[in-house]
């Protein structure tokens, strides 16, 4: 028994496909988060991991994907069984696989376009750099108050006596100017002598500033932000760097610095708005076509497995159509169509017993039929034998002297029915002894001039037309048999034309190449003019020992048919009668000549 | 002793990238200057409020010889400064900010384009170098005139012709 590998699914081959996707999606994921950190600060390793996501592996899935579809193509030109079946099964997953990542992208893609447009749109440009412009005012007003105060000729009147009456000072100075925060005051010594106003905007390190004058940079000390101005001046005779500050508003300089940052962000959106489109287009091609590659390269696997158990049965299906009922399929998986297998197997063992037991019980039919027509026909001829040995006995007992006159009719008869016998056993046994074919490549004209020649020489004075055989058509076939094929239908045909029509008897021969089921055959139809084939025989011209001749012993179609058979060729015929009778036979055709 | 061994210069088209080297003790000091044609549009980028970038990229090469040098020469020191510089609007002074942390103020203009475009007395150390062998430098300079936030940032990915790189510069390094 022929067992067809159960190659079942092999869940391997996907699996490791289905891991593929997901780390490449972990990937994407990671890669965009870093990208989104700072591409700029991108390392050669992320380099690498683009490179290999965004053009080599690609490359490689798309020469695998180039690789599966050309055994798609050879496949199909070979015609190999489930090949259309997984060729819509590919293109399906592949057309799911599309449909589900382009509109999606498309979506996302319009998505950020118009949440782009819409801010650039909503005049939010225009507030920032209105705010901007408004904090950069009120904070240049800050700085020209303090650079105006410590330029101011009134300050060494306004400080007179910071020693003697310090908060008289700093009220006056709160009055004249109600900005300032806080007003400190070094001695030329570098020691502070005056110190009044909002304690944060003390400055500890005067050393580091002692030489300067005008505004110093503005500190920020926790959510505050200090603005100081120092000028140099003379106070009662003495010269005194006097430190002026004014500490903004509670963050400021946070709110500043978001400000400036979200016009940053503004610009940079408004100037680069369309590249940015045509980058996150770009970008989501890339990391979707892997994706969808592998997708379809899926599907091809998936196919395959999915067809396998199929293309196996149709496999088996064909085998055991063809007569071959030791074929089984194993399956190593559990589900429906492993149970399909199962009673696939179990259906072509129990067709396999029976198909012996009708081969046995048709043998012994046949042989029983053929016993009973081979005692039939023997014993035809018995009956005249006994006939004429009881004449001859019976004139030697009661007339010898006369005996001369019958001896020579009866005895002529008892011989004629002997080698009638004689001939009758004699096809039998070829019948039942007709050797295998062996086939070579015959010229089917050449052989049907031959034969047709044959008849000729033997006096038949009926027209064999050949003209309707090309010379180049050959068959594969014994060329022996053949030629019994062509002798024994011309025979027939002859002889159902009636003697005295016989010179108007025309016999064509026709033949050409047909295809039936992707099988070349050599078509060869064979007519005669004759009385045809009455109706209710035309079932039974093919039986052994069949026959409407007086003559015939009923072999000679039985003989036809199982050359044709035994060719793997196929006859048959059509008849009219008083009309003519046509045989057509199928046999394998070979190379044509030329 | 500082011993200056060899000093390049390379033009670009709109550019020109000049190196020198120097070799004291162990350490192989630096000089890198990024000339641009035209510094008005760098100016005008960073008073506009936006950030620009400069990168420093340096490979420090250990010659081979005999069969091994067919495997390529060793990368020996591989190192990357980043310089950041922008405009503070409210107090109109630029700052130079390297690698991140630490920070340059310039009131003027063009102290801020001479500090910003070039990079002095970089110390490139390496503690294996020796006379005998054979070292040479590679240096590129990637300048990029807007820093772009995230998202936006996949620009640069892609294709950014308004970001200049230059292309990668051999400078021997004497130690000798």
């Amino acid at each position: 028994m022929k067992l067809l590998k159960g190659r079942g699914f092999k869940h391997s081959g996907i699996f490791a496909l289905l891991l593929f996707i997901i780390i490449l999606i972990v990937l994407v994921l990671v890669f965009s988060q870093q990208i989104l950190s700072n591409i700029s600060k991108l390392s050669s390793s992320a380099n690498l991991i683009a490179l290999l996501v965004a053009i080599i592996f690609p490359l490689i899935l798309l020469i695998v994907i180039l690789y599966n579809i050309i055994n798609l193509i050879r496949e199909r030109t070979q015609k190999k069984p489930g090949v259309h079946l997984k060729i819509k099964l590919v293109l399906f997953f592949a057309l799911i696989a599309f449909l589900a990542s382009g509109p999606q992208a498309l979506l996302s893609i319009n998505f950020i376009k118009s949440s782009i447009n819409f801010w650039l749109k909503a005049g939010i440009g225009d507030a920032l750099r209105g705010g901007l412009s408004i904090s950069l005012d009120y904070y240049q007003s800050k700085v020209d108050n303090l650079k105006m105060f410590n330029k101011s000729r009134a300050i060494p009147m306004l400080f007179n006596g910071i020693t003697k009456n310090p908060d008289s000072v700093w009220e006056n100075i709160r009055n004249i100017n109600p900005e300032i925060s806080f007003v400190q005051i070094y001695n030329d010594e570098g020691n502070e002598v005056f110190f009044r106003g909002d304690k944060n905007g003390k400055l500890k390190d005067f050393a580091a500033v002692h030489n300067r004058t005008g505004i110093l940079p503005k500190v920020e000390k926790q959510d505050i932000s200090i603005l100081r101005s120092i000028g140099k001046h003379t106070i009662d005779g003495k010269t005194y760097t006097v430190i002026a500050g004014i500490i903004l508003p509670a963050y400021f300089n946070k709110n500043a610095s978001n400000l400036t940052n979200s016009l940053e962000t503004f610009n940079q959106l408004n100037k680069y708005n369309r590249l940015f489109i045509y980058a996150v287009s770009i970008f989501y091609f890339l990391f979707t076509l892997p994706i969808l590659l592998l997708v379809i390269l899926l599907s091809f696997i998936l196919t395959d497995e999915l067809l396998r158990p199929i293309v196996d049965l149709e496999n088996a299906t064909r085998r055991v159509a063809e007569g071959d009922f030791s074929f089984r399929i194993l399956s190593r998986s559990e589900d429906e169509l492993a149970i399909l297998i199962s009673s696939f197997n179990k259906m072509i063992g129990e067709l396999s017993t029976s198909r012996e037991k009708l081969v046995h019980a048709e043998k012994i039919a046949a042989w029983q039929d053929i016993a009973q027509r081979l005692a039939h026909e023997i014993r035809n001829p018995l009956t005249p034998i006994k006939l004429s040995a009881q004449r001859i006995l019976k004139k030697y007992k009661s007339n010898p002297e006369d005996l001369k006159n019958i001896l020579e009719n009866s005895v002529t008869a008892i011989v004629n029915e002997v080698d009638n016998l004689d001939k009758l056993l004699k096809e039998f046994r070829e019948f039942a002894k007709l050797p295998n074919p062996h086939p070579v490549m015959v010229n089917v004209k050449e052989v049907v001039e031959e034969i047709a020649g044959m008849f000729r020489s033997l006096g038949e004075s009926i027209t064999i037309e050949t003209n309707g055989i090309s010379d180049k058509i050959t068959v594969k076939a014994d060329p022996a048999q053949i030629k019994q094929i062509f002798s024994n239908l011309f025979r027939n045909a002859i002889q159902s034309i009636d003697e005295s029509m016989r010179t108007q008897g025309v016999i064509s021969v026709i033949a050409d190449i047909v295809k039936k089921e992707d099988i070349q055959y050599c078509r060869i139809q064979i007519r005669d003019n004759g009385s045809g084939i009455d109706e209710e025989y035309k079932d039974k011209i093919f039986n052994p020992y069949f026959t409407t001749k007086k003559q015939g012993t009923g072999l000679g179609l039985s003989i036809v048919e199982r050359i044709v058979f035994d060719h793997n060729g196929h006859i048959w015929f059509e008849s009219k009668k008083g009309v003519g009778t046509t045989f057509f036979i199928d046999l394998p055709h070979g190379e044509i000549n030329g | 002793m500082l011993i200056i061994l060899f000093v390049g210069s390379f033009a670009l088209f709109a550019e020109q990238l000049n190196i020198s080297t120097s070799v004291k003790a162990e350490r192989i000091i630096v000089n890198v200057s990024l000339d641009l044609e035209d510094y008005s549009n760098a100016l005008k980028t960073i008073r506009s409020g936006l950030k620009s970038e400069l990168f420093f990229e340096f490979r420090l090469y250990k010659k081979q010889h005999g069969i091994i040098s067919l495997l390529g020469d060793r990368l020996v020191r591989e190192e990357k400064v980043l310089y950041t510089g922008y405009y503070n609007m409210y107090d109109k002074y630029y700052i130079l900010k390297r690698n991140n942390s630490s920070e340059v103020v310039f009131k003027n203009s063009d102290d801020f384009l001479r500090n910003f475009f070039s990079l002095k007395g970089y110390n490139l150390e390496y503690s294996f170098l020796s006379t005998a062998d054979e070292y040479y430098l590679l240096c590129r300079v990637k300048y990029i005139p807007v820093k772009l936030v995230s998202p936006l940032n996949i620009v640069n990915f892609f294709t950014n012709s308004e970001n200049i790189t230059t292309k990668w510069e051999k400078i021997t390094v004497e130690t000798k």
